[in-house]
Order: structure tokens, then C-alpha cells, then sequence
């Protein structure tokens, strides 16, 4: 078993780590929306198109590329990092092994940044797949019409399109359900921001509205029989790389607290030296190690649903052990918004209780595990 | 051993007077992060400002088992405002009923009490000096009859809505912690400059600042106690300090758990026949019952004039860590809803990690049990 990474991937790794200190790290108070220019910068630089094949403008790289680069941006910036792996990860992959050609083009603009995506899946009343969707998609001739809505959609107010997932209309079972392309623009979509969140502002998370919105045949993702398909796609992508985050967030806090002690001096002495501080170094690094295998697996087998989930479970877990442990060394310097670990402390919590939460990730794997046995 | 009816009647009457006057306001207080001035006022008419002070000095004369349930409420409805309270009495007010002679205490404490000139802060920390109080930089000289200070406080509650302070200065070149003595410092005095409010995390109603002092000049008389005494006095106001915030941590558990269960109750029902949910609950519950058993325990001994000062560290750091955790966990069940303003359980996860660090962080709360437990000097 080799656990280095590849010459390519550490390459990426090596440039994502200069970029992200020097154009992500610093972040101010002001912390809402991303300037055009770094949004430019970061559609140039290609990370929003790692994995997508070169024809359609991607760089080609293997899925644990875009973990990588997720977990690096993450270390400072969980918002970026979740807006990249939502246009680069779930939205993308769909559309590649599952969409129409003409779908398949429009990941060109996706991977080279000059249109974000993102995915509704999920909705008020719908928070796991064992729940009944009521977001229903209903064929009237050639086109669809859409009613319902879509419950904490990451970014979208800031998306181009959007990868929806629909009930059909009087089928016979829960869970026939039909995904769309749809556009920014589609009339009958209205949007509802979500008020004041605990962090990750700028991913200005919000509810989707559809009002009979017509949909034209060729929005459709693949076809009618491999809706469940792309949704469990979906949602193991959206695992991995929410576990990429998290993985980041941990790490980054853990740079932060090591930083710290070694320059905070009491009793006469760097904190470091404290024994109990050492100590909380060792296990937020220990878990570190732990967590990076499972996500780096779990990204390399890209689509396993056993395995994000459990690498979501964990990283999550290591996240907050990490942000908590990291902030209670910076002491009261901790609870100041001028001190990067006091963002960090809050946007942990995105990737924490997004998507899945940890019963039903337990739930998810219990299901795989005892289906094995 | 169950509360008294009066502290019973007592709890009732804070847990109304919360819900209707101070919760409804928790949220804005939060969005604004400005001094909920109209909330303390109201605080103040009930005498709540007064809680630890005796009746002769315009107090309310509490036991401390009630003065942690008043702080349990407060904060279980907004935690700007019972850490507003809790500093106030515990930190400001305490001092002067402990130490202060009867000119001081005629002076300060009723009108500190009434809070109608404002309220009271205590300055200790300083930018090096925090878990290590005992290495204050600021300095007292004397010149006189007079005293004259210098330096800086920093992370000082309430110091922008203060009348009077009471900080601590070296005052005496000694290696150490001893040398330090306690002053009562006016807001108004010259050279004394009061800094802007910090931005913090959570608690954000609550008036946080950094203190700097150029040559100020104090009489002898508002030196706190003796000379030399100020450590001592320190510890032993942070020993009372701790009842309040495990309290404030309890008051904001509390809060989670609550607002967690009104969540499935009205949005979630289904929720409530997971058996996984159902083990959050009950091991939330236990822990803030296993944190309000302890609480009641140190208060009660402070009550019946015990020494307790192990079991209010203990009771701080217990209720403050299961703090956390239950406000986790709490947002865990709720999910996504969490994340956002709407419900006040993002605000609680923020209010409470003060809890884990101010007067005393939890390992210093371990190092106080541990050092009674080997019962020899760890340090
Ligand atoms: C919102 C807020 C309100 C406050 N209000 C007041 C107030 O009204 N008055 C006031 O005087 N102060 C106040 N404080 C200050 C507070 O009491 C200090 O922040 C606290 O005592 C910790 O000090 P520090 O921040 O300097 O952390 P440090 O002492 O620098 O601690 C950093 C880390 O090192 C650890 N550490 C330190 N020493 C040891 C050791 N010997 N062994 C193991 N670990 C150790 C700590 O536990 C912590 O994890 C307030 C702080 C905040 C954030």
C-alpha cells in the first residue's frame, strides 16, 4: 500500500498552499460576498474544472486532486473551498457521466470557472432519502413542469445553474425521482436567502422556489430510470468533498494552534511547553492522520456512498475536536473576530450540518454494513 | 436535596420575567451587538443588579443558590445579558461587599447596586497577564497620599458601561504574586482612558474592552482592602466568579435543549421516534442535570460558609464543557435550520465558548482540582 501522492498531485497541493496564503488567508470582518477579481483569478487558475475531462476544458486529474485542493482551501477559507467542490464536484460529475452532449458542453464553462453550479436536493420536510420528496416534477407533453422547493442551496444566489431533483408526478414509488438542468434564468424560480448564518457568509445559503416552472425535454439529466443514480452520485460526491473540507478546516486549525503556542507566553513560559497543550496538539494532529487516510480513499473511490459517508462522519467529528481544542488554546485572543481560528470556529459547522447530519451518515453505513455481513 | 420554596418561587418568577421581558430581545441584541441598555434597565428595577449585596447596602440580600438560579435564567434566555449580570455581581459588586470599608461601601454600593449611574467591572487581565493573573504589568506607585497607575487591562466586561471599576496593580516590587493590590477606579478619572468594544464571537450585547491608564491619579482611599492583598482577593472573588459563569454555561445548555426540543416538536415530530435522537436527548439532559447538581453543591456550600472553591471549579468546568457539547449536539439534531439566525441555537453555541475560557479557563479549573487532589503546589 503506498500512501504518497503522485508528482502531479503534489505539485497541485504545493501551488493551491502558495495561492491560498496569499490570496485567501487575511480575511476581514466584512466577509459576505468574494471580490469578481479573486473569483477570476480562481477561474484561471483552473480549480474549478480538476477532474473534468481535458476535451471539455478540464485539467483531467483523478478525483483526489479535487479533494486536495478542497482540503487546502478549506484550511483557510471553507466557503471557497464548498463553492469550488460544488460546481468542480457533484454538478459536474453528473452532468459528465450521466448528461446529454449538449449538457456535457455546458461543464466547459463549469471547469473553466465563467459559470458556477450548484445542487437542490434536499428540502424542508426532505432531509434524508428515506423522507418523501415534494419538490414534483409533472410531464405535460414534451416539457416538464416544476412545483416546489429546494431547502439550503449552497451559493445560489451566486450560481448559473442549478442541478434540481424532482419527484415524478404520480409514479408509483417514493423514490422515482428525475434530476434538471436549470438555468439562473428560468422563469418561475425565485430565490430566499437564508437570514444571518453562523459562518461560511459568503455562501449565501438560501431556499429555491419553483412556481410551474416549464421545463423543456432537454433539461432532463440522463433519463427518467437513472434519477436514483445520479442521486447517489450526487450525494457521495457531496460527501467526499464536504469531508475534504472538513478535513481542511481540522488542519487549519491545528497550523493555527500550534502557531499560537509556541508564541503565547504564561507563566513564564511559551504554552507550548504545558503539558495539557501538548497534548491537545497530539490528538488534533493524531486525528488528523486518520481522518486524511479515510478522505483520501474515500475520494480515490469516488461515488462509494459507504465510504463518504463514513469519511464525512469523521472528518466532521475531527473538525470540531480540532476548531474547539484550537480555539480553547488561543484563550480569550480566541473569542475575538480578528483571530482566524474565531472564523474557523464558526464555518466548522457548515460542513458539520450540511447534507447528511451524523445519524443519518450512521444510518447510511449501518445499511451498507450490515447488507455486507 | 430539593430548593427551598422560596428559592422554588424564586425560580418561577425569573424563568416569566426572562421569557417575557428578555428573550424576545436575545436575538436582536445579538444581530445589533450593542448593550441591551432597555433589557438591564428592567434587570435593574427588579434589583437584580443588587443580587449578592446585603439589604443594608441596597442589595437584594440572595443566597447564592438563588443568585445562580437568576443567572441560569438570564442566560438560558439571552447570554449577552446574564453575562452582563453575572461580571456585574460577581466581579464588580463582590469585591466591595468582601473588602471595601464602610466609606467605600457607602459610597459605591447602593448606587451600584440601583445601577442607576451604571454598573460595576473588574479589570484584571492584561494582555500578558491572563491565566497568569499574577503577572500583572500595571503598577501603582505611591506619590504621597496618592497612588499613581499605570498600564493596561484588556478583555474588561462592562468597562463601557461603567460607574466605577475595581482593578489590580502591582504595588510592591516583589517577585511574583504578591505586591498586587486592589483600587476602585471612577470612570471619569483623568489619565484613565476606556477602549473600544471588541468584536467578538457570541455574547455580543455584552460590552467588552481594553482599559489603559497614563499616570492616574487615586487617592489612598480607594485602595481596595490592604496593601498586598490583591491576589488573594482575586481568588477569592473568582471562586464565586465560577458559580456564576457554570451558571450562565447551564442557563445557555439549557437554552440549546430547549429550543432543540420545541424544533421536533413543531418541524421535525418524526424526529422524536429515532431511538439515535431520542439517546441525545437523554444524554443532554443528564449532563445538564449531572452540571445543575454541581452548581447547587458549590453554591450551597458558599452559602453555609464552607470553603468550596475545588466545587465551584468543578461546577464551571463541567457545565461549561457540557456547554459546548450540548449546544452541539443540539444543532446536530436540528441540522441545517441550525446554521441560521432564525433559531437561537447558533447564537447559544457562540454565547457559551466564553464559558471555557473567562474567569479561568478549564485547565486552569483543572489545575485548581488537581492541586487539591495531590494537595501540594502543582505549579
Ligand atoms: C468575553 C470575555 C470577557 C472577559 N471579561 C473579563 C473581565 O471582566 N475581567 C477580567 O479581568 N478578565 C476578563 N476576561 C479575560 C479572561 O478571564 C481571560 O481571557 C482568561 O483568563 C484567559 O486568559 P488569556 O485569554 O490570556 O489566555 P491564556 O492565559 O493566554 O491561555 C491560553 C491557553 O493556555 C492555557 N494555559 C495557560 N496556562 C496554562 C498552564 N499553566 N497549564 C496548562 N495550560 C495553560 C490556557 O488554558 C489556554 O488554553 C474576559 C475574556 C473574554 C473573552
Amino acid at each position: 500500500m503506498d500512501f504518497s501522492l503522485s508528482e502531479e498531485q503534489q505539485m497541485l497541493v504545493d501551488s493551491t498552499r502558495i495561492f491560498v496564503r496569499e490570496k485567501l488567508a487575511n480575511r476581514t470582518e466584512s466577509f459576505n460576498s468574494y471580490d469578481p477579481a479573486l473569483l477570476n483569478e480562481i477561474a484561471n487558475l483552473g480549480y474549478c474544472g480538476v477532474t473534468t475531462p481535458v476535451e471539455y476544458n478540464g485539467a483531467g486529474f483523478d478525483s483526489l486532486c479535487l479533494a486536495l485542493v478542497v482540503e487546502e482551501i478549506a484550511k483557510v477559507d471553507p466557503a471557497m473551498a464548498a463553492r469550488i467542490a460544488e460546481t468542480a464536484g457533484p454538478v459536474q460529475h453528473a452532468l459528465i457521466t450521466f448528461g446529454s452532449e449538449q449538457q456535457k458542453l455546458i461543464t466547459e464553462n463549469l471547469a473553466a470557472g465563467t459559470k458556477w453550479g450548484t445542487v437542490a436536493l434536499w428540502e424542508p420536510e426532505m432531509n434524508q432519502l428515506t423522507e418523501k420528496m415534494c419538490t414534483i416534477a409533472k410531464k405535460s407533453g414534451d416539457s416538464w413542469v416544476l412545483n416546489g422547493t429546494k431547502s439550503h442551496v449552497i451559493n445560489a444566489p451566486n450560481a448559473d445553474v442549478y442541478l434540481v431533483v424532482a419527484a415524478i408526478d404520480n409514479s408509483d414509488s417514493d423514490d422515482s425521482w428525475i434530476a434538471f438542468l436549470i438555468d439562473k434564468n428560468q422563469s418561475g424560480l425565485h430565490f430566499n436567502q437564508v437570514t444571518a448564518t453562523a459562518g461560511t457568509q459568503p455562501l449565501s445559503i438560501s431556499h429555491l422556489e419553483f412556481e410551474n416552472c416549464k421545463l423543456p425535454k432537454n433539461s432532463v439529466i440522463g433519463t427518467v430510470e437513472l434519477g436514483k443514480q445520479i442521486v447517489k452520485s450526487i450525494i457521495a460526491d457531496t460527501h467526499m468533498l464536504l469531508a475534504a473540507n472538513a478535513l481542511g478546516v481540522a488542519e487549519g486549525a491545528l497550523e493555527l494552534a500550534e502557531e499560537y503556542a509556541s508564541v503565547r507566553v504564561q507563566f513564564g513560559k511559551a504554552i507550548v511547553s504545558f503539558e495539557a497543550i501538548r497534548g491537545m496538539l497530539a490528538d488534533m494532529a493524531a486525528h488528523i492522520e486518520a481522518v486524511r487516510l479515510l478522505v483520501y480513499r474515500a475520494a480515490e473511490k469516488r461515488g462509494d456512498g459507504k465510504l463518504s459517508a463514513m469519511a464525512k462522519l469523521v472528518a466532521c467529528n475531527t473538525a470540531s475536536l480540532c476548531v474547539h481544542k484550537s480555539n480553547q488554546i488561543h484563550g480569550g485572543y480566541g473569542y475575538m473576530r480578528d483571530y482566524a481560528i474565531e472564523f474557523l470556529y464558526r464555518d466548522q459547522l457548515f460542513s458539520e450540518l450540511f447534507w447528511n447530519n451524523p445519524n443519518q451518515l450512521r444510518s447510511e453505513i449501518a445499511d451498507a454494513v450490515t447488507q455486507n455481513s | 436535596m430539593e430548593l427551598t420554596d422560596k428559592q422554588t418561587q424564586f425560580q418561577q418568577e425569573m424563568r416569566e420575567f426572562c421569557e417575557q421581558e428578555i428573550e424576545p430581545n436575545a436575538a436582536q441584541i445579538d444581530r445589533d451587538g450593542e448593550f441591551p441598555a432597555d433589557v438591564i434597565n428592567k434587570v435593574a428595577d427588579r434589583g437584580l443588579l443588587g443580587m449578592v449585596a446585603p439589604k443594608e447596602w441596597g442589595g437584594l440580600g440572595l443566597d447564592t443558590v438563588s443568585y445562580a438560579i437568576a443567572v441560569e435564567e438570564i442566560s438560558r434566555a439571552c447570554g449577552s445579558t446574564g453575562i452582563t449580570v453575572a461580571a456585574h455581581n460577581s466581579l464588580g459588586v463582590m469585591p466591595m461587599v468582601l473588602f471595601a470599608n464602610d466609606k467605600q461601601k457607602n459610597e459605591y454600593l447602593a448606587l451600584l447596586c440601583s445601577g442607576k449611574d451604571g454598573l460595576c467591572s473588574f479589570g484584571l487581565t492584561e494582555p500578558d497577564a491572563g491565566s497568569d493573573a499574577g503577572a500583572t504589568k500595571t503598577t501603582g506607585v505611591r506619590d504621597g497620599d496618592d497612588w499613581i497607575i499605570n498600564g493596561g487591562k484588556c478583555f474588561i466586561t462592562n468597562a463601557g458601561v461603567c460607574k466605577a471599576l475595581v482593578i489590580t496593580a502591582k504595588t510592591q516590587k516583589i517577585q511574583g504574586s504578591r505586591g498586587i493590590s486592589s483600587f476602585i477606579i471612577d470612570r471619569d478619572t483623568p489619565g484613565f482612558v476606556i477602549g473600544k468594544k471588541e468584536n467578538k464571537m457570541g455574547l455580543r450585547g455584552s460590552d467588552t474592552r481594553e482599559l489603559s491608564f497614563e499616570n492616574v491619579r487615586l487617592p489612598a482611599t480607594k485602595m481596595l482592602g490592604n496593601e498586598g492583598e490583591g491576589f488573594k482577593q482575586f481568588m477569592i472573588i473568582l471562586d464565586g466568579g465560577r458559580i456564576s459563569i457554570g451558571a450562565m454555561a447551564l442557563g445557555l445548555a439549557q437554552g440549546a435543549y430547549d429550543s432543540c426540543l420545541k424544533y421536533i416538536r413543531e418541524n421535525r415530530k418524526s424526529l422524536i421516534n429515532s431511538q439515535a435522537v431520542q439517546f441525545q436527548l437523554a444524554d443532554m439532559h443528564v449532563k445538564i442535570q449531572c452540571a445543575r447538581h454541581l452548581i447547587l453543591h458549590a453554591s450551597r456550600l458558599e452559602d453555609a460558609n464552607q470553603t468550596f472553591s475545588v466545587e465551584s471549579a468543578m461546577a464551571k468546568l463541567y457545565a461549561s464543557e457540557i456547554g459546548t457539547e450540548v449546544a452541539r449536539t443540539a444543532m446536530q439534531i436540528v441540522g441545517p435550520d441550525a446554521y441560521s439566525s432564525e433559531l437561537p441555537l447558533e447564537r447559544i453555541y457562540r454565547d457559551v465558548r466564553l464559558c471555557e475560557v473567562g474567569e479561568g479557563t478549564s485547565e486552569i479549573q483543572r489545575l485548581v482540582i488537581a492541586r487539591d487532589i495531590i494537595k501540594c503546589d502543582l505549579s
